[in-house]
């Protein structure tokens, strides 16, 4: 045996979408050095841009904020903005990348975000972010919350006039930056570069540049964001009216040949159902909402139930490709002419239409991917390897997110999750050796006993806040407050000078709390509570007031009154100040043994992927063999060879050192928590895990409909798919096979789509083709949704002579024993006449259905099932692998219908994200949590049941909250009948004394 | 609905059997988005206009639904439906396909056989002998020896090795010779090194419309061997959109004999202007002029900026039709249409409504038509909805806007 290299502990992940931030976040806590490269001046990608998200219709940006805001403080990311990947040296495993990062002008350390620069900057652009809508300057910040927090100066466009430098109070600003070449070291890549809209004017016949009131989706977007050109409110471009009616054109660049873009862009129908709920929410009461689309594909979990809840709520959903926008004689309105399917043509006229358009790579991606030496797919994507989700066509690098398909938030967050855990596997044995080392503090002050001692330091943020704020005067009222021992004035209170000051005044003046009445505690807590620990202090002992964003900004017109509200909030954060306790972390040591629950080919695959790393892995089974419903598959969606595969998976699982299989197993009971579970079995042998992974897989739903189970010619997909190959007779030999789609889905008894079925019966179908030419093949469908590259499979079932015949749930195919043959029935969708199919043959796309067995597990492990019996994540978007339950993760087809490969990503995606937990020593608590006075609670399980992250619990008679599951939300506080819960540092005489100050301020306001 | 006489029954052979006979496109890929049917300018006029439930016909392989379908002969085969289709279905070349070669001769209706037969038998498509032709031309060579002042001047017929072939449309000779005078005293005022034949003249090939590519070859070819015998560069297809894509299309699909280009005479035109060999005075027309895209042209050989630079090198108040370019409707007359008196009613008065009311909205006075069959169309829609426009070949408004050059006399009406 050959000893194995050493590999480098440290990826480069290129581009910073949701996707690159994710596998970077997953990366970092598992102990690698990441750099996270950025071409532009921000991370972020695409999601910023958006208003909502559906199916949940959360703010894109409330929900993407705080990822944001984890990685930019992550110690163990280097966030490499304005920065290019030059070149990748080196073998995989010890590549060297040269990257190309270029001047930035303005030093995101110094700079404060105050804006004067953009104030004096005489030059004024279209703003990027609100395309053709708001202007900006050469200088700017492309978003309000964006990190880097610092103004970039556009090169293009600048005239380095200086004008921006000379008002610069911090120094940020330097023109004789140079772009520097930077050679870094790592052992694995993570291709996360994102996509790009297809550019609309390439068809003119959208009218998209000619009229006004024709908009890209994601011009929509910024249109209905509150933080877009007109903040939120629903205008037409053309003439700043409110629109009467909103038309959606879906397939705006995909699904489209002539133009070689044959595949469907996967997204757009869902964002057109969201944003026109949106435009519904926002818009004139009677808005007329119509989306026009060629087949509705709403295949994502809970996505069914969102396409009925938008029609429920007057969305109209019209199947027809239109032929054009045009321009109403005279203008002031849109023309829309369609026809439906029956052939009746229809002219309606529309104040605004959205172009649904399609993905690409993103520029550039096509250069990128040269210098990695990847190879693409023929749209320009890197499709990762047959059944692998992530691995490129170059070992040591993987891919993630929209550059390797068009793929929603919650399939880029599993890919990525996929990524980083492949690229740690890859890299096993090398986590921990290039990250920086923990600086160990000196130990925080002991206040045992001591008065408090508050420091208040008023930052002036430039003019920011001192052009309204009479910051001096400020300070000086509030050295005059109880409990204060200081307060001064800083220019910015946050520059590197500033911390420093306050760290100097902390020593000088002995201060045990600390005020800042500057800006935003989400953007500066953090980086202010550093500071104060580095001074010895606890994290906890520091309180903000937002003078600036609550105050100055908003309150500009009247300085009196926001300077009397400045003083309001000082004199209520001060005393909260006075009332603060220090806050204690506590422990819980980390068992690193994994525990996967299902043996199908989700859960072997997570089990390899962790057991690869080095951790121990119970794998559990509930029947005697490995395999799940994986075992009775032939070919792959790409037509990969699955019985191969999945003898090789068994094989791996089976001989793996560091796993052991339990076959027959079931669990009989689960206690414990994130960290150290122990999970009992039913022959009483326990088992001690740090975390889980539920992988329990699921089933074809057995139909009653269509003569299924009293003929033995009616058979199911997998069925059918097990005849084919081993061609039985009677489906050898058919001259006819009808595929009936949507048996069992989409159903008022089962309202989700399957998934899997439509392309799974395309794939049958070209089997069926390449086995015997000569046969006819029907598929009935109501919607065909072969989304993403499976778009290719379905034209080329078209070519090849597969006939697909749309029917309608009021007229459902009827299949008939007919002697010889079954005869079927169903009314052709543009004919609207009976065809009569005489088959051989009737395969059913039954449901994907959820085993059983979840409802026990889900008791067990206490977690939840949403009412379809699938797993209910921690959250759609962005936690599509957790539960609220910390340690808990879910994989496969026990989250919802999914295919073979996108159970495997999401398995090793599972796997990364259990990885985070068993790789540390330790878990901690997070901060303030909730404690519970033993003698007042009467163990009414209130707490129990509300708490989001099951972290109450009744234990000997009373409640108890575990430290390190608490996230300090409040919420078991506010509730509890007895009031025996209180939240550290928020009980109730500390909200009081704040709110009494506050209202002090203004009863006295009202005297003025 | 559901009745037994209404029940149809799928069978894909004679799908298989027309996509064999399709090489440059597959009408299998058919979406059935309905793009098409909205695309038709004529859908919502003419019961039975539907290109997609047709397809659907054809792809569910309804052997005796496509055949009996109305559509098949109602369709102008303009491809406006589907000159952006998604997936690159070509509709016309389709309904050519299924004319061609699931009728026969006396299955077509209307003349249009009738055409293409005299077109066989004497090499144009209106019969004219030899003898009458050769005569037309010494009419008209001796009104342009008048009109020019130049007693000298003479039709250059089978000049060897011109630099430009003219080939025209039979009605130039037998309805229209003013139309050709007018062209002939263009090229003498240009001064080209022109020939125009004595044998092969007549460029039109109404096979293009029956589908019968036997026909259509026999038709075509020797007009390219005339163009080879005479050793002239280039062949010139007069304002007649037929003959111009017909031309072109048995160009591209059947000639292997020696390369010459085919331009229409627009394309000249505007050549000639650019390079200031043809002078037009302004002030001559001063009414508002329209101009109507042939789809022969603008869709299926793209000629469209030709001619708005031709029009506005003259024309002061040009307007646009909308849509226009390959957008543009079709006159309604297309793909044989017109030879078919049966379907006259559906031509004029219902066809013929689409093409008026855009005619209407331009407020143009003149209607600048570079295509014979066209020009029948708008004609009779003209009068029909009383639209009180003058309908005009192009080159006949560039020889009334012809500055004659000094030496050269020109006796303008």
């Amino acid at each position: 045996m050959s000893i194995r290299k050493e590999r480098t502990g440290a990826v480069l992940v290129v581009g910073s979408g949701i996707a690159g931030i994710q596998a970077s976040l997953d990366l970092a806590g598992s102990g690698y050095l990441v750099y996270l490269v950025e071409q532009s001046p921000v991370i972020g990608g695409n999601m910023p841009l958006l208003d909502k998200t559906f199916p949940t219709n959360d703010c894109s940006m409330c929900i993407f904020s705080p990822k944001l805001v984890e990685c930019a403080r992550h110690r163990n990311i280097e966030i490499l903005t304005c920065t290019e990947l030059q070149e990748l040296r080196g073998e995989p495993g010890r590549f060297k990348a040269v990257l190309l990062k270029r001047a930035r002008y303005i030093d995101p350390e110094k700079c404060t975000g105050c804006g004067d620069c953009a104030e004096v900057c005489p030059r004024e652009l279209d703003d990027a972010f609100n395309p053709g809508t708001s202007a900006r300057k050469a200088v700017s910040r492309p978003y309000a919350q964006a990190f880097p927090n610092a103004y970039v100066i556009d090169r293009e466009h600048c005239l380095q006039c200086g004008q921006c430098s000379r008002v610069c109070q911090v120094g940020a600003i330097d023109f004789t930056r140079q772009d520097e070449i930077l050679e870094i070291e790592i052992g694995a890549v993570v291709v996360s570069s994102g996509f790009e809209l297809f550019d609309p004017s390439s068809l003119p016949y959208y009218g998209y540049g000619r009229f006004p009131d024709v908009l890209t989706s994601f011009e929509f977007e910024r249109l209905l964001s509150a933080s877009g050109p007109w903040e939120g409110r629903l205008l037409r471009p053309s003439n700043l009216q409110e629109p009467a009616s909103i038309a959606w054109v879906q397939c705006v660049g995909s699904r489209n040949i002539r133009i070689d873009r044959g595949y469907c862009s996967g997204v757009c129908c869902m964002s057109a159902i969201k944003e026109a709920l949106t435009a519904r929410a926002r818009g004139p009461l009677n808005l007329r909402t119509d989306i026009f689309f060629v087949d509705l594909r709403t295949h994502g979990k809970g996505f069914e139930k969102y396409r009925v809840q938008a029609e429920g709520q007057g969305v109209r959903l019209i199947r027809s490709r239109i032929y054009a926008v045009t321009e109403k004689e005279g203008g002031d309105g849109l023309l829309i002419r369609y026809a439906d399917e029956a052939g009746n043509i229809f002219t309606e006229e529309y104040d605004l239409v959205v172009l649904s358009v399609g993905l690409q790579p993103s520029g550039g991606f096509l250069e990128t991917a040269g210098k990695l030496g990847l190879s693409l797919n023929r749209y320009g994507f890197c499709e990762p390897v047959e059944l692998t989700g992530v691995a490129t066509s170059r070992q040591g690098i993987f891919v993630a997110g929209a550059s390797s398909g068009p793929k929603d938030i919650p399939g880029s967050v599993i890919q990525a999750g996929a990524a980083a855990g492949e690229s740690a596997r890859y890299l096993a044995g090398s986590e921990g050796t290039r990250v920086p080392s923990v600086v160990e503090l000196s130990p925080e002050q002991d206040l045992t006993g001591s008065e408090p001692r508050v420091g208040v330091l008023v930052c002036r943020c430039g003019s920011n806040i001192a052009g309204v704020i009479d910051v001096p005067k400020l300070a000086e009222k509030a050295g005059e407050l109880p409990g204060v021992v200081y307060a001064g004035e800083h220019i910015h209170a946050c520059s590197q000078e500033g911390q420093n000051k306050l760290k100097q005044v902390i020593r000088e003046h002995r201060l045990n709390r600390v005020v800042v009445a500057a800006c935003s505690p989400r953007t500066h807590r953090g980086l202010f509570q550093e500071t104060i620990r580095e001074a010895g202090l606890n994290r906890h002992l520091f309180e903000m007031a937002n003078i600036r964003d609550q105050c100055s900004w908003v309150h500009l017109q009247d300085p009196d009154r926001a300077n009397v509200k400045a003083f309001d909030l000082v004199r209520a954060a001060v005393a909260r100040a006075v009332r603060l306790k220090p806050v204690e972390t506590f422990f819980s040591v980390v068992n690193p043994r994994a525990l996967v629950v299902g043996g199908g080919a989700a859960g072997m695959t997570s089990a390899i992927s962790l057991a690869d790393r080095g951790y121990q892995v119970s794998l559990l089974e509930k029947t005697g063999r490995l395999g799940g419903l994986a075992s009775g598959m032939v070919q792959g969606f790409r037509g990969e060879d699955v019985p191969e595969f999945l003898s090789r998976l068994i094989k791996a699982t089976a001989e793996h050192p560091k796993i052991e299989v339990l076959t027959g197993a079931e669990i009989k009971n689960v206690e414990g928590t994130a960290g150290n579970f122990t999970t009992t079995l039913g022959d009483g042998r326990k088992i001690r895990h740090g975390a889980v992974i539920i992988a329990t897989g699921g089933a074809e739903y057995r139909p009653v409909e269509y003569l299924y189970g009293q003929d033995s010619r009616v058979l199911t997909l997998l069925e059918l798919e097990k005849a084919l190959a081993g061609r039985e007779p009677a489906v050898a030999g058919a001259k006819t096979v009808v595929l009936i789609q949507c048996v069992g889905s989409r159903e008022p008894e089962r309202m989700y789509c399957s998934r899997v079925c439509c392309t799974k019966s395309v794939r049958l179908a070209l089997r069926i083709k390449d086995q015997a030419p000569g046969t006819n093949v029907y598929v009935l469908f109501r919607d065909l949704r072969t989304y993403g590259f499976y778009e290719d499979l379905y034209q080329e079932a078209r070519s090849r002579g597969v006939v697909f015949i749309r029917y309608e749930t009021d007229a459902k195919p009827l299949v008939e024993a007919n002697g010889e043959r079954l005869k079927v029935t169903v009314t052709d969708h543009i004919l609207r006449r009976p065809l009569e199919i005489q088959a051989d043959i009737v395969g059913l796309a039954a449901a994907a259905v959820a085993p059983e067995e979840n409802q026990r597990l889900a008791h067990l492990f206490k977690v939840s099932l949403n009412e379809d019996g699938f797993f209910h994540e921690a959250h759609v978007k962005l936690s599509p692998v957790d539960f609220s339950t910390k340690g808990v993760f879910m994989a496969g087809l026990a989250h919802g219908p999914k295919n073979l490969e996108e159970c495997i990503v999401q398995a090793k995606a599972a796997a990364a994200r259990a990885a985070t937990i068993l790789s540390r020593t330790r878990l901690e608590s997070q901060g303030t949590v909730a404690v519970v006075q033993r003698e007042k609670c009467a163990a009414c399980l209130t707490c129990v049941r509300l708490c989001p992250y099951k972290a109450a619990e009744i234990k000997k008679g009373a409640a108890e909250i575990e430290p390190t599951l608490c996230r300090g939300c409040g919420i078991c506080a506010g509730e509890c009948p007895n009031k025996a819960i209180t939240l550290l540092n928020y009980e109730g005489p500390v909200l009081f004394a704040m709110s009494s100050e506050l209202c002090r301020g203004s009863c006295e306001d009202e005297r003025v | 609905m559901e009745n037994a006489t209404n029940t149809l029954h799928p069978g894909p052979s004679f799908r298989e059997e027309v996509k064999e006979l399709i090489h440059d496109f597959d009408f299998g890929n058919c979406l059935s988005c309905g793009m098409c049917t909205a695309g038709c300018p004529f859908s919502d006029l003419v019961l039975g206009l539907d290109p997609r439930r047709f397809l659907r016909k054809l792809l569910l392989g309804l052997r005796e639904e496509v055949l009996s379908d109305p559509f098949v002969f109602l369709c102008n085969m303009c491809e406006r439906c589907t000159i952006e289709c998604p997936m690159g279905i070509k509709m016309g070349s389709l309904v050519r396909t299924v004319r061609g070669h699931f009728y026969t001769r006396e299955e077509y209706p209307g003349f249009l056989q009738k055409v293409v037969q005299e077109q066989l038998e004497t090499g144009n498509q209106m019969s004219v002998t030899p003898e009458d032709y050769l005569e037309t031309l010494d009419w008209l060579q001796e009104e342009l020896q008048q009109e020019l002042g130049d007693p000298g001047y003479r039709i250059p017929l089978d000049r060897r090795d011109a630099d430009y072939f003219y080939a025209f449309n039979a009605r130039e000779i037998k309805y229209y010779p003013n139309e050709l005078q007018a062209v002939l005293k263009i090229f003498y005022v240009a001064g080209i090194n022109y020939t125009i034949s004595s044998r092969k003249w007549d460029a039109t090939n109404l096979a293009l419309f029956t589908g019968n590519n036997e026909d259509f070859y026999k038709i075509q070819m020797p007009l390219f061997e005339e163009v080879v015998r005479l050793g002239a560069k280039e062949l010139i297809i007069t304002e007649c959109g037929g003959a111009f894509h017909a031309t072109r299309h048995a160009y591209r699909s059947f000639w292997k004999g020696r390369a010459f280009p085919v331009r229409h005479i627009i394309q000249l035109l505007d050549q000639l202007i650019g390079e200031g060999r043809l002078k037009l005075d302004p002030t001559v027309i001063t009414a508002p002029v329209t101009y109507h895209d042939p789809c022969s042209l603008a869709r299926k050989e793209g000629l469209v900026k030709e001619a708005r630079r031709v029009l506005k090198a003259f024309i002061r108040d040009f307007r646009e039709m909308n849509p226009n370019r390959t957008d543009n409707y079709c006159c309604g007359g297309g793909g044989g249409f017109i030879a078919m008196p049966e379907y006259s009613k559906a031509r004029i008065e219902a066809k013929g409504r689409r093409k008026a009311g855009q005619i209407r909205a331009t407020g143009a006075k003149i209607v600048a038509v570079p295509c014979h069959n066209c020009m029948d169309q708008i004609n009779d829609i003209t009068r029909h909805f009383k639209l009180g426009t003058s309908n005009r070949h192009v080159c006949s408004l560039v020889e009334e806007a012809l500055i004659m050059p000094p030496g050269k006399k020109g006796n303008t009406s």
